[in-house]
């Protein structure tokens, strides 16, 4: 991806996985349709819908905005998974991740595109609350998950990363290849870190602005915390183990026409 | 002192191994099980109503593998065998569950990609 004006604008496809979501997505879409043009790419907005019991599909459609339903709930990992094929498979040049519930304001997405044109073309965009301190922050139980998260995925696998749990992030054409075939599907974003170390992406962090969820309540509540930290300590480790013996990222697939589809 | 072994006292287990490897059968007639899905559990039971109905030997088995008593042999051979079914019957889950995901996945972008095509029409 390239900011240079004299190239023609990279295509960027922005995945919105969201369950039950109606109260925030109408606003935030509208977020998007205000500062879509002056970001420097060709912004597309799709919303996968995982199933919500709610009139999720019914406010986008009405917004006039793409969405994929997903026919029953499969969750968040398996949700942002469907995104990405749709971007590998439609030709995007990127997508960015961006959760439904209107904690990320579209506006940061300028500065994921801007740290993606760099000379190292990073693989892997991570927004950072972290880096920034600005905006809404996390509880302190929240924030602590998150030292322990950071602290485990650098002793396991060198990754030196602030903010593991951010669910705002810009992939490449190398991570849209990889992660289209291979993306962990429970509490995934701290997982996808471990994985992309070990396939030797280049993964970097940005910081942002983060806002308090705008509607809905977060999936890991009451005890869940506990078991999220437990099954997320031990899949980094799996993941990185999984994924350390095989080759580096693949090498950048050709752009596949419009239309064409792949069933297994 | 050496146990007293006989089929009088295995019965009722014999039994119990026969009607499980029915239920089994009829599962496999009714196509509610396939045969791949099922033929470690009858190997299973089959394995045990041998034991039940030929004690001695399976006393001898016993033995050889440093049990005292045929039912503790019996009961660890229980305890391994439904350990090693259910690791089983988890992977088989596992690989269907990753399939559903991705048909799932692969049927809504297909829906999606149909509601455009029509709307273009």
């Amino acid at each position: 991806m390239t900011c240079d004006p004299a190239r023609p604008k990279p295509r960027v496809l922005a995945v919105i996985p969201a369950f039950n979501e109606e109260e925030s997505l109408p606003a935030l879409l509208e977020e998007f349709r205000v500062v879509g043009p002056s970001l420097h790419c060709n912004l597309e907005v799709v919303v996968i819908d995982d199933g919500s019991r709610d009139r999720t599909s019914a406010v986008v459609s009405a917004a006039g905005v793409r969405v994929v339903r997903h026919c029953r709930n499969l969750g968040i990992g398996a949700t942002v998974q469907t995104g990405l094929r749709l971007a590998l498979r439609e030709g995007f040049d990127a997508a960015v991740q961006v959760d439904g519930d209107g904690q990320h304001p579209p506006g940061e997405i300028a500065r994921l595109l801007a740290r993606a044109a760099l000379p190292d073309a990073p693989d892997l965009v991570i927004g950072s609350r972290v880096l920034t301190c600005r905006g809404h922050q996390t509880t302190p139980l929240r924030r602590f998950g998150q030292v322990w998260l950071s602290a485990w995925l650098r002793l396991v696998c060198g990754a030196k990363i602030t903010d593991p749990t951010s669910g705002l992030r810009l992939y490449g054409r190398r991570a849209l290849t990889l992660f289209s075939e291979s993306y962990p599907y429970d509490f995934p974003e701290p997982e996808v870190l471990a994985v992309a170390a070990a396939r030797h992406a280049v993964v970097v962090e940005e910081g942002v602005e983060m806002r308090a969820r705008q509607g809905g309540r977060s999936s890991i509540y009451g005890l869940k915390p506990v078991y999220y930290m437990i099954k997320v300590t031990i899949a980094i480790a799996l993941a990185y183990l999984r994924h350390r013996g095989r080759a580096a990222l693949p090498s950048l697939s050709p752009v596949p026409q419009p239309g064409a589809f792949h069933v297994p | 002192m050496s146990p007293d072994i006989s089929l009088a006292h295995y019965w009722p287990f014999a039994v119990l191994c026969a009607v499980a490897l029915v239920a089994v059968v009829r599962l496999l007639v009714r196509e509610t099980i396939t045969l791949q899905g099922s033929i470690s559990f009858g190997v299973f039971l089959v394995v045990f109503l041998v034991a039940a109905l030929l004690p001695e030997r399976a006393l001898d088995v016993a033995r050889a593998m440093g049990f005292t008593l045929l039912s503790n042999f019996l009961f660890a051979l229980a305890l391994i065998g439904l350990s090693i079914l259910h690791l089983r019957g988890r992977v088989a889950l596992s690989r269907a569950d990753l399939r559903t995901v991705q048909l799932t996945q692969e049927l809504a972008l297909l829906e999606e990609r149909v509601r455009r095509l029509s709307g273009e029409r």
